[in-house]
C-alpha cells in the first residue's frame, strides 16, 4: 500500500516531504471496498435492521467462508498476471471426493484433508505448467483444466456422488467457536490472515505482485517468473481445495453441481476488493471485504424481494459500480 | 433483330428447362419414396386406435391425466435392432441422475434395444444442439430428449423429423410440431398441489416466504403459477395472504439454506414456506431450527433428504408435504420410442399427474437405509436402488 505523501517547500527552497496525519494515513489504507461495505449495511439495516443484528451478521460472514477461501486463491493468480477458470470445478470435485472417501468416519476427516489439498495443489501443477512450461494462455489453460476436472468430478462419481460427512466436519461448516463465531468463517479469516502476512512480510508477496506488474523486469532481476507464477496457481489450487473442503462441510452431502458460481463469485470479490486483474497489484485485505461485499449484497436483494429480472439487474450494477470505483481509488 | 434466339437466351432457355425436368424427376422421386416407404411398412397395423395389448402400463397408468391425439406411426415402423439416444439436460443433479438410471434400466429390459446412448448437456443448451446433431448424423433410430431451450433444440429436432428420426420429449419440449410424442409431468399441478395445501395449513391467513428454482424456467414457472392459483382459489381471493419474499436457490440445498437464512434473519413473521423443490426446503428447515424458531408448515418434494427429515420432525410437530416430479418420465418416452418404432399406435401428448405425499403416507416413500440424494417416487428396481444408494 502507498502512502499518501506531499511537498512543501522548506528552507531554502528545498522541496521537503510533509506526511499527512496519522488517521488520515490509516483511513486511506483502507480498501475503498469496506467503505461501500458499510454504505450497503446501513442500507440493509434501513431495509430490515433484523438483517444486521449479530448474529444475522456473522452468518453472512459464514456464507462468504467457501466462496472467499476461493476468491483468496484467484487474488493470487490475478497478482501475477494470469487469470484461473477452474476453481469452481476444483471445488466441485473435492466435494465428491471428500464426501466418498470419507463416507461418514470420522478418522478418516485428518487424512483425506490431506488428500484434497494435495488435489487441489495438483490441479494448480497443471495449471502452472501449461501456463509457464507449455506457454499456453492462462485463459484457455485453465479453462481446459476446467472441463477435465468436471469431468473427472463426474467420471469419480458415476454422476451419482456417494459417501457422508461425519459430525466432526459438519463442525467445520455448521459449528461455532465458542458458541458465537461460525467456525467456517474463523478458518477463513485465519487463513487469509495467514496469507495476506506473508504476502506482506515476506518475499513471497513481492515476487507475486512484481511478475504481475512486469514479467520482464522481474526477470531480468533474477526472479525464475515460472516457479513464482506456478507456486500461485498451486496455493490457489489448495485454497480452492479448501473451499470446497468448508462447503461440504457446511452442505452435509456430496452434489456435483456445487461450485458452479464461485468462479465468477472470486473475480468478483477479488476485483471489488480493489486487486488489478492486470496484475501487479493485490490486497487480500480487499479481497475479503470483497467477499463481504457480495454477500451483503446478496442479502439486500434476497430482503428487497425484487423479482428476478430487477434482482440481477441491481446486482449486476452494483458490481460494476464497485469494481469501478475500487479501480479509481487503486490509481 | 435476326430470327433466331440470342445465343445466352437460348442458354436461359436450356437451363430453365433442365430445370423444370429436375423438378419434375424429383417429384416422381418423392412419389416413390413415398410408395417405397408404404411399401416398407406393410403389416404395419396402422390407424389410431389403440388395442389394449399395444399400450404399455406406464402410459397407460392412474398417473396419466390426459393425452392427446392418437397417431399413426406406420411411418416410423423398421425392424430391429433400434439405436436410441437419451439426451438429458443434465446429470449433476440428484434427480437427473436418477432419471438416466431409470431410463438405462428401461433401456435394458428390451433387447430390441442394441444400443442405448445416453448423454448429458450439463445445462448448456448449445451443448444439447450439438448432441442432436451428432446423433442425427450417427443415425439412431430414435431421440428422447429433454429440452433445456425450447426454442433454441427447435431447428435440431426439426432436422431430426427431416432426416427420418422420430424425436420424443419428456419434461420439456419445444417450439416445433416435428416430434412424435412427448411426457410432460403437470407443473401447474405441481405448484397448485403444494399451494392448495399450504393455504388449507393457513386457512387463507399469514405470511408466506417462496423458495422457487430458477425464475424464467418453464418448470419453474409454471410450478410458481400453481401457487398463484391456489391462493386465488382462497375464498377471500388471497386478499388474507401476504407474500413477504421470493428468492430463486436453484433447487439446491446449499442455495436453499443461503436463502432461507436471509428470509429468516429478515422476517420474523413467517407463516409458512412454499418450496418447490426438497433440497431447497431441508436448507429452510435448517436455517429455521439454527435460529431457534419454531417450525412452520412447509412445501417440498420428494427427495429421500426432505422426507426424513420431516419424518424425524413430526414429533414436534412440523407439519409438510410433498409434490413428485417423477424421475420415471424418461421410461414412458423410451416406450413411446419403441411403440413407434414397431409401427404402434400412441398419443401424441402425455400429462402426467403429479403424485404428492401427506402425513399420512410420507413413512412409505422415505427410505432410511438411502441417502438423501436417492428420489422416492422412483420405479428403480432394490438391486439398482442399493448399487447407487444405500447409505454408508
Amino acid at each position: 500500500m502507498l502512502d499518501e505523501r506531499s511537498t512543501d517547500q522548506g528552507p531554502g527552497g528545498i522541496a521537503q516531504e510533509s506526511q499527512p496525519p496519522r488517521w488520515r494515513r490509516l483511513l486511506s489504507s483502507v480498501p475503498s471496498v469496506y467503505w461501500a461495505l458499510l454504505v450497503l449495511l446501513v442500507i440493509l439495516g434501513i431495509l430490515s435492521h433484523k438483517s444486521v443484528e449479530p448474529r444475522a451478521l456473522l452468518n453472512i460472514v459464514r456464507q462468504g467462508a467457501p466462496v472467499g477461501l476461493v476468491a483468496l486463491g484467484q487474488t493470487l493468480v490475478i497478482s501475477t498476471g494470469c487469470w484461473d477458470l477452474s476453481v469452481g470445478s476444483t471445488v466441485a470435485l473435492v466435494d465428491v471426493v471428500a464426501a466418498e472417501v470419507i463416507a461418514g468416519r470420522d478418522a478418516w476427516v485428518i487424512p483425506v484433508t490431506v488428500l484434497v489439498l494435495a488435489i487441489g495443489a495438483f490441479i494448480g501443477l497443471i495449471n502452472g505448467l501449461l501456463v509457464t512450461r507449455f506457454r499456453v494462455n492462462a485463459f484457455i489453460a485453465t479453462l481446459g483444466t476446467n472441463l477435465l476436472v468436471v469431468g473427472a468430478a463426474l467420471v469419480y462419481s458415476g454422476g451419482h456422488p456417494g459417501g457422508g460427512i461425519p459430525s466432526s466436519m459438519l463442525y467445520w461448516g455448521n459449528g461455532f467457536v465458542l458458541g458465537v463465531l461460525p467456525s467456517s468463517a474463523v478458518l477463513w479469516l485465519a487463513i487469509a490472515a495467514l496469507i495476506a502476512l506473508l504476502l506482506n512480510r515476506g518475499v513471497l508477496g513481492h515476487l507475486f505482485v512484481g511478475v504481475g506488474a512486469n514479467q520482464k523486469a522481474a526477470h531480468l532481476a533474477g526472479v525464475h517468473v515460472d516457479r513464482v507464477r506456478t507456486a500461485a496457481f498451486i496455493i490457489c489450487g489448495m485454497l480452492c481445495a479448501a473451499g470446497g473442503w468448508v462447503l461440504v462441510a457446511y452442505v452435509g452431502t456430496p452434489t456435483l453441481d456445487i461450485g458452479t458460481d464461485f468462479m465468477l463469485g472470486s473475480f468478483a470479490a477479488t476485483v471489488i476488493g480493489g486487486t488489478a486483474l492486470s496484475g501487479g497489484r493485490a490486497t487480500i485485505l480487499g479481497t475479503v471485504g470483497g467477499t463481504l461485499f457480495l454477500m451483503v449484497l446478496y442479502n439486500m436483494l434476497t430482503v428487497l424481494s425484487l423479482p428476478m429480472s430487477g434482482r440481477r439487474m441491481l446486482e449486476g450494477t452494483t458490481i460494476l459500480v464497485a469494481v469501478a470505483l475500487g479501480s479509481r481509488g487503486s490509481k | 433483330m435476326s430470327g433466331t434466339a440470342h445465343p445466352r437466351l437460348r442458354i436461359l432457355i436450356c437451363l430453365v428447362a433442365l430445370a423444370l425436368i429436375a423438378v419434375a424427376c424429383g417429384d416422381e422421386a418423392e412419389e416413390e419414396m413415398t410408395t417405397t416407404t408404404a411399401a416398407a411398412a406393410e403389416g404395419c397395423s396402422g390407424g389410431t386406435d389403440l388395442p389394449a395389448e399395444h399400450s404399455t402400463p406406464l402410459l397407460t397408468n392412474e398417473y396419466t391425466i390426459t393425452t392427446g391425439e392418437p397417431l399413426d406411426t406406420c411411418a416410423w415402423k423398421k425392424d430391429p435392432p433400434y439405436t436410441i439416444a437419451f439426451i438429458n439436460w443434465s446429470a449433476a443433479n440428484s434427480w437427473t441422475a436418477q432419471v438416466n438410471l431409470e431410463a438405462q434400466d428401461e433401456a435394458s429390459r428390451y433387447p430390441e434395444i442394441e444400443e442405448f446412448i445416453l448423454l448429458s448437456a450439463d445445462g448448456d443448451s448449445n451443448r444439447q444442439i450439438s448432441q442432436m446433431e451428432d446423433m442425427i448424423a450417427r443415425q439412431v433410430d430414435a431421440i428422447v430428449v429433454d429440452p433445456i431451450s425450447p426454442e433454441g433444440i427447435t431447428p435440431s429436432v426439426e432436422a431430426a423429423w427431416d432426416a427420418g428420426i422420430p424425436v420424443f420429449f419428456f419434461a420439456s419440449g419445444a417450439r416445433t410440431n416435428k416430434y412424435v410424442s412427448s411426457v410432460l409431468a403437470d407443473e401447474v399441478q405441481f405448484g397448485r398441489s403444494q399451494g392448495d395445501w399450504l393455504m388449507g395449513q393457513l386457512n387463507c391467513q399469514g405470511n408466506i416466504v417462496v423458495l422457487n428454482g430458477l425464475t424464467g424456467n418453464s418448470t419453474n414457472d409454471q410450478r410458481r403459477q400453481g401457487l398463484t392459483d391456489a391462493i386465488a382459489a382462497c375464498p377471500d381471493g388471497g386478499a388474507g395472504i401476504t407474500i413477504l419474499a421470493e428468492a430463486d436457490a436453484m433447487w439446491a440445498y446449499d442455495q436453499g439454506k443461503i436463502e432461507s437464512e436471509r428470509l429468516v434473519a429478515a422476517f420474523t413473521n413467517i407463516d409458512g414456506v412454499w418450496s418447490q423443490g426438497g433440497a431447497m426446503t431441508q436448507g429452510m428447515i435448517d436455517a429455521f431450527l439454527a435460529a431457534g424458531r419454531e417450525l412452520v408448515p412447509m412445501t417440498g418434494e420428494d427427495n429421500n433428504g426432505f422426507l426424513l427429515q420431516w419424518i424425524e420432525l413430526m414429533p414436534q410437530g412440523f407439519k409438510g408435504m410433498s409434490a413428485s416430479e417423477p424421475t420415471w418420465q424418461g421410461r414412458l418416452s423410451i416406450q413411446s420410442a419403441l411403440l413407434a418404432l414397431q409401427g404402434l399406435p400412441l398419443y401424441n401428448f402425455y400429462r402426467l399427474m403429479v403424485p404428492t405425499i401427506y402425513e399420512d403416507t410420507v413413512e412409505e416413500y422415505a427410505r432410511s437405509e438411502y441417502t438423501d440424494a436417492y428420489w422416492a417416487n422412483s420405479l428403480l428396481p432394490k438391486e439398482v436402488a442399493d448399487q447407487y444408494y444405500l447409505a454408508p
